[in-house]
């Protein structure tokens, strides 16, 4: 007995050994053969340094530990897409990527920052925390002394040069060196379905008339009541509502509707790393003179009194209070709805309806309803996504190299539709998609076997840019002649001609007087106190904010809704809070002029 | 005596209440079951009984996450092994600690219990493992999970309530502390041990958390374990047409439910294969006349 | 003959002796791994009295001494309803913990072993299900107002206008409350399954020889018999009455009832985690951990005044 439990014991403990042993000799077989070249020195750039393409700079393969937002078609490692492929053999280096996953990488790069793990080339999901804590490690590369000779492409690039000068402001940087690298510059559409934008059901409305449609506040519940009347139910028999939201997600997502639900609509932005207290107007970059959080008539309280008068008038889905984004977008493209905020998800609504023949169902961004700006034609200067190189790396020109060349306009064509020749081809001079393009789904598996959208937020310009060499937007996939063309479904037809205009962002430039954005303002970590009490600001917030949406009558909604506004003003420091950032918004007033200047050139030019 | 098979009255409401609890148990694994196969727009309105508008996408969309098929061999290895280690360890601790020769034996169990309260968070935790050389080892999967005082406390109780006699007897004859172990001690445990197999083995299967933080980047190679692959999986998929806008903050990328539903299924499917194989450890009497044998 | 008696003592005691200390060897490879991985960790602990940044060491720090702990307990009200919250959910959770145990008896009680198998798989079920899923299936089964609960009710007639116990703050503790029991009751039974079959048969034939009927048997035998098991785990969740799971209430929780289901492990998150304020965190992970190993001590205390021995 004894000895048939010790070779039990014996046996299991040979399992262990083996299991353990067999996947060790996996890893140190594949850093084994990437180790040759890590070994060697580090100064791959001994060679010639001429006006060479990249190809004859970098003699030596290295490899690169790379966490971005990438596509997830594969596995963290090497690639075997044919656009990773690319970006190996121009630069000659073995490209490990991985895919970060946004709401786990804070407390993973914590850990990595505190343990001297961190990764070559990594992304800041919030980079207004984390950069102090990396500068203050010193575990950000200073980008200063590799840009001239490295980063060429974007130095030589207006825009490029106006996000290096962004990066050098006190907002992002301690010392006005250059610490992080932004991608996705310029802007997430052409215009006509902007991230947060008001949408509604064009084909309905057009049923209903026209009915007056001018204020935000009084006009869009009514023609919502008349928009679901038309309506009632959805072709499953699901009873149909004027607008829905997901408050049930989670503490701060849940909010979105009220900071994005208004402000863009009306020129204004709501900065949230100041707790939103701050708002800043996108037609000259200045501040609000007014607490937003405190101002019951400012944006932010009006988005929600909206969303509380839906309620009252039964215009809103009571699952609001509980829904999660993921079912409301289920809802919405089940047309559930006839009013929606987030640009992404009325397109996929458009195309979940188009899949019928002859369909006329569609959601349309609505001009500016009462306001003299908006926020629609985007312009993410400084980039959307912040990338920084590791100070420890051993080889920083390589990743300088890396950035630099992700961050033309050339791979971000790239980067949004595959390889020339795969689904797009230059015609004249003018990037023409092919049919089979506009047809497929853009997924994780169309990742794998073509590379297309894998590099999607780690290349230079979001796709809504306009390439200045051939005036087409970067996505081919969205925004090409061709592409409108097959959106123009009678619908959108009525639309442009219910405005006398002859395309729909014409209507957009002739509605509104200013629709470009223009925000240079920026902030950098707090001082003192200031960031804990956004942070409790938020909180507060976060954990009260519904209940006035749920207020029963016009009178408690005012009720809780000044008792909110006192509180915050008696017990969380809001007007403290307010007065700081106004102050370093009104000091950046130079910075902002020559980033103006800046941005006008890259228009003019 | 025979006990008689006549069903009596609190005999019979007490399987009638047995029934409907099960009915609540069940309901929801089938509802799971039938909506993973159910399109997302028809489980949007609402699937109750059978699969509507019957779809393989969401496991033809598992089966193509990459990576799975060594992450399913990592997971049963961690399960096997890790349960392994865990109940000799956790056990063998538990005996040493109810021996009643054991010198200054209150401290020495408090010393194991206090660990279950005192945690500093997974910073220094993760500091501690990287500096063992844990990182990117398919060891950190079971050793920290060796020993754990709820075990400990579960396995002493029980070994406690064994007779006295059974173990005096036993070093009579000259046993060393081994040998009560393994020949006496294990088998009279076994009811309390095949709780720790469920126990350990469902954790171990489930845990993702130490994947994400100690297998990090391309030396992690194979190591990756299914929970966290299908963890991260749950995160990414999305149409990625529709260039989501950054201004929307984080989480923005989720997965339809029908997703969700088809890998909670297969998680739990393999656990409800073994499961009933340990049933009969718990719900067999053993202990019939010890004292006299 | 006094020799041998003498010896025989000695070697006695010197093999008392030997015993103690190879148990305590045996046992000292055990005690290395558990504080290597649970105590060496606690220097992280010095973060909560600095300002402590990833990457930066101990020393680079600036020492701010208790000012972190001050900051747990300054927005008081806050803090107040947090604490009110999870003692609040804990204690009932508590109450609740006796059902396993009946469920345990009434599951033994069963005359068809087969039935009373598939009985204790099936209901074993809900504690697998992850709390994501969990909340789908709470929205699309009773909460939505196009859920089957609402779609049952209505139709009987029985309710006006749907329910929905999700944004039921009134009733939030126990609507909580019951979900979780639904969702462990099963699988913790099975300790106490397990604790039942160790109880010697010979107790249930000789009550059977005393004319004992069931009822009789369930109490004198059965409960006493499963006391000990009972007393060690109501202890550990006294002790544990500040940990309620993160994943529950943080997805279960909605802006209606962020109020009554706030809880310690939600808060930590929110206001330090998320945040990346380490020190905060840390600092209410240590009042965590105080407070826990209190209130087991005290808890053990209690049980040695009313039971005679103490469990730790």
């Amino acid at each position: 007995m004894k000895k048939k439990l010790a070779l039990r014991l014996i046996a299991a403990a040979l399992a262990v050994a083996m299991v353990g042993s067999l996947t060790a000799c996996d890893n140190s077989g594949e850093t084994a053969s990437t180790g040759g070249g890590a070994s060697a020195s580090d100064s791959g750039d001994s060679g010639d340094s001429g006006d060479g393409g990249e190809e004859s700079k970098f003699a030596e393969r290295v490899a690169l530990d790379v966490v971005a937002f990438v596509g997830s078609g594969e596995a963290d490692g090497l690639r075997s897409d044919p656009v990773s492929k690319y970006v190996e053999e121009s630069l000659n280096i073995d490209l490990y990527l991985t895919a970060l996953t946004e709401a786990d990488w804070p407390t993973q790069l914590a850990a990595l920052m505190a343990g001297g793990d961190l990764p070559d080339v990594f992304m800041l999901s919030d980079p207004t925390k984390q950069l102090p804590m990396l500068i203050q490690s010193n575990s950000a590369l200073n980008l200063e002394p590799y840009l001239e000779e490295y980063a060429s492409n974007t130095l030589n690039d207006p825009a490029g040069a106006l996000m290096i000068e962004a990066q050098r402001l006190p907002a992002n940087s301690p010392d006005g060196n250059m610490y992080l690298w932004g991608m996705c510059k310029g802007s997430w559409d052409d215009g006509t379905v902007p991230t947060c934008g008001h949408y509604i059901r064009w084909d309905l409305y057009k049923e209903a008339g026209y009915p007056k449609l001018e204020s935000y506040d009084e006009d869009l519940l009514d023609v919502l009541e008349q928009l679901v009347a038309l309506e009632p139910q959805t072709a499953d028999g699901l009873k149909t509502y004027g607008c829905g939201a997901w408050f049930g997600a989670g503490q701060g997502w849940g909010e979105w509707v009220f900071t994005f639900g208004l402000g863009p609509q009306e020129g204004v932005n709501l900065i949230e790393t100041t707790g939103r207290v701050l708002g800043v107007s996108t037609v000259d970059s200045t501040p609000l003179e007014n607490n937003q959080l405190t101002d019951p008539e400012g944006i932010f309280w009006r988005a929600v009194r909206f969303y509380n008068k839906a309620n009252q008038r039964g215009l809103l889905d009571p699952d609001s209070f509980t829904m999660t984004s993921d079912i409301y977008e289920e809802n919405l493209k089940a047309g559930k709805y006839m009013f929606n905020v987030p640009g992404w998800m009325s397109v996929s609504a458009n195309t979940e309806f188009n899949k019928t023949e002859g369909n006329l169902k569609t959601f349309i961004s609505l001009p500016s309803l009462s306001a003299d700006a908006e926020d629609r034609f985007g312009n993410m200067y400084r980039g959307e996504r912040q990338y920084v190189v590791n100070a420890q790396t051993q080889y920083p020109e390589r990743c300088v190299a890396l950035l630099d060349f992700v961050s033309t306009y050339d791979f971000s064509r790239i980067a949004w539709n595959g390889l020339e020749g795969t689904y797009w081809n230059m015609e004249d001079g003018v990037p023409v998609p092919t049919d089979e393009y506009l047809t497929v789904t853009k997924d994780d598996a169309l990742g794998v076997s073509t590379g297309v959208n894998v590099f999607h937020h780690f290349c230079g310009f979001g796709n809504g840019t306009i390439v200045p060499d051939d005036g087409v937007a970067v996505d081919l996939y969205q925004f090409s002649d061709k592409a409108n063309e097959a959106k123009m479904n009678d619908t959108m037809k009525d639309f442009v001609a219910h405005f006398g205009q002859d395309s729909q962002v014409d209507v957009y430039r002739a509605e509104t007087t200013t629709t470009n954005s223009m925000n240079y303002i920026s902030f950098g970590d707090p001082e003192g106190d200031i960031g804990t009490y956004v942070n409790e600001i938020n909180a507060y917030m976060g954990t009260n904010v519904v209940t006035a949406v749920a207020a029963a009558s016009d009178e408690e909604f005012e009720q809780i809704r000044d008792k909110i506004i006192s509180e915050l003003q008696n017990n969380y420091h809001v007007d403290e809070v307010f007065q700081y950032f106004y102050d370093e918004a009104v000091a950046q007033a130079d910075d902002v002029a020559k980033l103006v200047e800046m941005n006008n050139a890259i228009k003019a030019g | 005596m025979e006990s008689k098979k006549r069903l009596t009255v609190p005999g019979a409401i007490n399987i009638l209440i047995l029934l409907l609890f099960t009915f609540l148990c069940l309901y929801p694994m089938w509802y799971i079951f039938i909506n993973s196969w159910s399109s997302p727009a028809a489980v949007n309105r609402g699937v109750y009984f059978i699969p509507l508008e019957f779809t393989t996408e969401a496991y033809t969309n598992l089966g193509q996450i990459p990576g799975l098929t060594s992450s399913i061999f990592i997971s049963f290895a961690r399960t096997i092994s890790g349960t392994i280690l865990t109940v000799l360890c956790s056990s063998f601790t538990a005996y040493l600690l109810a021996d009643k020769f054991l010198p200054a034996k209150k401290f020495l169990y408090r010393f194991f219990i206090v660990t279950m309260y005192v945690n500093a968070g997974f910073i220094p935790y993760y500091l501690t493992i990287s500096a063992i050389g844990l990182r990117n080892n398919f060891l950190v999967y079971i050793l920290p999970a060796a020993v754990q005082a709820y075990f400990i406390i579960l396995i002493k109780t029980y070994i406690e309530s064994i007779p006295g006699e059974m173990v005096e007897s036993a070093e009579m004859d000259g046993a060393g502390i081994f040998r009560i172990y393994a020949q006496i001690i294990m088998p009279l445990s076994k009811p309390i041990l095949a709780c720790i197999v469920v126990f350990t083995a469902v954790n171990q299967w489930n845990t993702w958390s130490d994947d994400m933080f100690f297998m990090q980047g391309r030396n992690a190679g194979n190591l990756h374990c299914l929970q966290y692959l299908l963890y991260q999986n749950l995160q990414s998929n999305v149409v990625t047409s529709v260039g989501a806008g950054a201004a929307a903050g984080a989480a923005m990328k989720v997965s339809s439910m029908t997703l969700r539903m088809a890998m909670s299924f297969v998680t739990i499917f393999p656990i409800l294969c073994v499961y009933p194989f340990m049933q009969r450890y718990f719900t067999k009497g053993i202990m019939l006349g010890a004292v006299k044998g | 003959m006094g020799d041998n008696a003498v010896t025989k003592r000695v070697s006695r005691l010197s093999g008392r002796r030997q015993k103690q200390i190879k148990l305590v060897l045996f046992l000292l490879p055990f005690m290395a791994m558990v504080t290597i991985f649970s105590y060496i960790p606690l220097f992280g602990w010095s973060y909560a009295f600095v300002e402590y940044s990833p990457g930066l060491q101990l020393w680079e720090c600036e020492f701010v001494g208790l000012k972190y702990f001050e900051r747990i307990f300054t927005n008081s009200a806050d803090f107040i309803k947090v604490m009110r919250n999870t003692l609040a959910i804990s204690s009932l959770n508590i109450c609740c913990s006796v059902l396993p145990a009946i469920f345990a008896i009434a599951i033994s009680q069963v005359k068809y072993k087969r039935f009373a198998k598939v009985v204790q798989t099936c209901t074993s079920i809900p504690n697998f299900i992850s709390w994501v899923l969990v909340y789908s299936i709470v929205f699309m089964l009773l909460s939505s107002e196009n859920s089957a609960l609402n779609n049952i009710l209505m139709g009987l007639g029985l309710i006006s206008s749907p329910v929905n116990p999700l944004t039921d703050v009134d009733h939030a503790w126990a609507v909580q409350v019951s979900i979780n029991v639904w969702k462990t009751l099963g699988y913790n039974a099975i300790i106490y399954l397990s604790a039942i079959t160790s109880i010697d048969q010979e107790l249930y034939q000789a009550a059977d020889v005393d004319g004992a009927n069931n009822w009789q048997k369930i109490l004198h035998v059965t409960i006493p018999g499963l006391l000990s098991t009972f007393f060690v785990l109501l202890l550990l969740a006294i002790s544990n009455m500040l940990s309620n799971g993160f994943d529950q209430f943080w997805l279960l929780g909605t802006g209606m009832t962020w109020d009554k289901l706030e809880v310690f492990d939600t808060y930590v998150y929110r206001m330090g985690i998320r945040n990346m304020e380490y020190s905060l965190a840390t600092a209410m992970g240590i009042f965590k951990s105080v407070v826990s190993i209190l209130l087991l001590s005290f808890a053990n205390f209690a049980s040695k005044r009313l039971r005679g021995n103490s469990i730790f």
